[in-house]
């Protein structure tokens, strides 16, 4: 199980700020696959995977019941 | 020194942290949203230099969030009339007026003077500039952004810690990430995220106190729940801050501007009269009105135009719209990045077209800036 968190717009394009994965893709890519397929609509936002509370490259790999959150840069000032 | 004797007494602070504060010039670029508190604490605090750094207008829509202004200021400059305000209250402050946007011309030159640089901006575009001429310069710089109830606070370039590039390498579109004027903010939002860098501006000031500088302070305010996001420092992210050429960016600011990127609304009136074909595009929201008969033509607003920008006809000289003048011109710098051959964007948007037009109505007045 993974816990995914959304911020920002990402939150408000899949329509919950929290959801979580029965299956867990062990690396940051895979799992961008599989969120892209379930929420197409994120594909064409500018967004960074964090992998426990720190930002992640595509190879990073998530720990099962690792907390993985979408974090989008933010405009507004 | 009785105005500060509450904060001299904090162990953290003392005399000697106090001259630090008089002694500090900080930047702040912005003077909306976050930049009121910011400006506010700072100057309330003893700071004793504070640039400020605004080319925009206060407009009633912004008075339910930026604190500095009051009805009586709509229409007037943001920088000088911040200024005003503070100076009324009797600060120990110097305050520096810079009436424009920071921009690749001005932006190492306004850095270079400064110990510490306030990002209160609401575009992406500046932000990316401020990180860049920061890692330039060996400038640490105090990051806000917000998007509706919640908040990004973070120190970049300091003490070895990451920049805002290697939080967020790749530069999104203009329009991709809405501005509060496109999202909707509650006033207080702004304020907290605010408070929060002016937080961190004067621990860091004083060099006392844990900075964020080693990643990201989210806040949520809806929900109060707030997280700490570690951002590793990425070599090759500050070696593309460290080798833009802001020089070049400039010159390029420089041909668009003499290119005339604004056109008088008089001037377009003599044009068409003329018989010049434009191709006429507003920039603003489907709902948003005045409509203008004799400007009526494309419609695709600011958030949209990077992907529908096919719709239209590259060739063709073409003029850009909004309400005020401030989304049309960026819109034209975006149409400009995608080659489009003349982009010309109305000076003072509609609200500054009255030939002809029966009633130039000024309802639902939209407000791009912070």
């Amino acid at each position: 199980m993974t816990r995914i968190l959304y911020f920002g717009m990402l939150a408000e394009r899949t329509g919950a700020a929290q959801e979580t994965l029965d299956t867990t893709p062990t690396t940051v890519a895979a799992l961008r696959d599989a969120l892209l397929l379930r929420h197409p609509s994120l594909q064409e936002l500018s967004f960074r995977f964090a992998v426990d509370q720190q930002l992640a490259d595509e190879d990073t790999t998530i720990a099962p019941g690792a907390e993985v959150a979408l974090l989008p840069p933010f405009a507004g000032g | 020194m009785d105005r500060y004797a509450r904060q001299i007494v904090l162990p953290q602070v003392g005399a000697e942290g106090q001259a630090r504060l008089a002694a500090a010039r900080v930047l702040v670029v912005g003077a909306g949203g976050l930049g009121c508190p910011v400006l506010h604490y700072l100057a309330a605090a003893g700071v004793g230099h504070l640039c400020i750094v605004d080319g925009d207008q206060v407009d009633v829509t912004n008075l339910h969030r930026q604190l500095l202004y009051g009805t009586a200021d709509v229409g007037k400059g943001k920088a000088a009339t911040a200024a005003h305000r503070l100076r009324e209250q009797g600060f120990d402050c110097a305050f520096e007026v810079v009436g424009e946007h920071l921009r690749a011309h001005n932006a190492r030159e306004l850095i270079a003077h400064h110990d510490v640089v306030v990002d209160c901006t609401d575009d992406l575009f500046t932000r990316y500039l401020i990180n860049d001429a920061c890692v330039q310069l060996g400038k640490p710089f105090v990051h806000g952004s917000l998007h509706r109830f919640a908040g990004q606070v973070a120190v970049f370039n300091h003490a070895g810690g990451p920049t805002y590039r290697c939080a967020f390498p790749q530069e999104p579109g203009q329009g991709q990430v809405p501005s509060c004027a496109e999202a909707g903010v509650l006033g207080v939002v702004p304020g907290v995220v605010g408070t929060l860098q002016a937080t961190e501006v004067l621990k860091l000031l004083l060099g006392n106190g844990g900075l964020v500088n080693d990643g990201i302070l989210l806040v949520d305010l809806l929900t109060q729940e707030h997280r700490r996001m570690k951002v590793r420092r990425d070599a090759q992210q500050e070696a593309k801050a460290r080798l833009r050429d802001i020089d070049a960016d400039a010159a390029h600011e420089a041909v668009c501007a003499s290119g005339g990127t604004g056109m008088a609304p008089q001037e377009l009136q003599q044009r068409m009269d003329r018989g010049e074909h434009w191709q006429l595009l507003d920039v603003r929201q489907a709902d948003e009105t005045p409509r203008i008969a004799a400007l009526e033509g494309h419609r695709i607003p600011l958030d949209q135009l990077e992907q529908r920008a096919q719709e239209l006809e590259p060739a063709l000289p073409t003029l850009v719209y909004c309400t005020s003048g401030v989304r049309s011109r960026k819109a034209a710098q975006m149409l400009q990045r995608l080659g489009f051959a003349t982009v010309r964007s109305l000076n003072g948007g509609v609200h500054a077209w009255p030939m002809r037009e029966p009633e130039p109505v000024l309802s639902t007045a939209r407000n791009e800036s912070a």
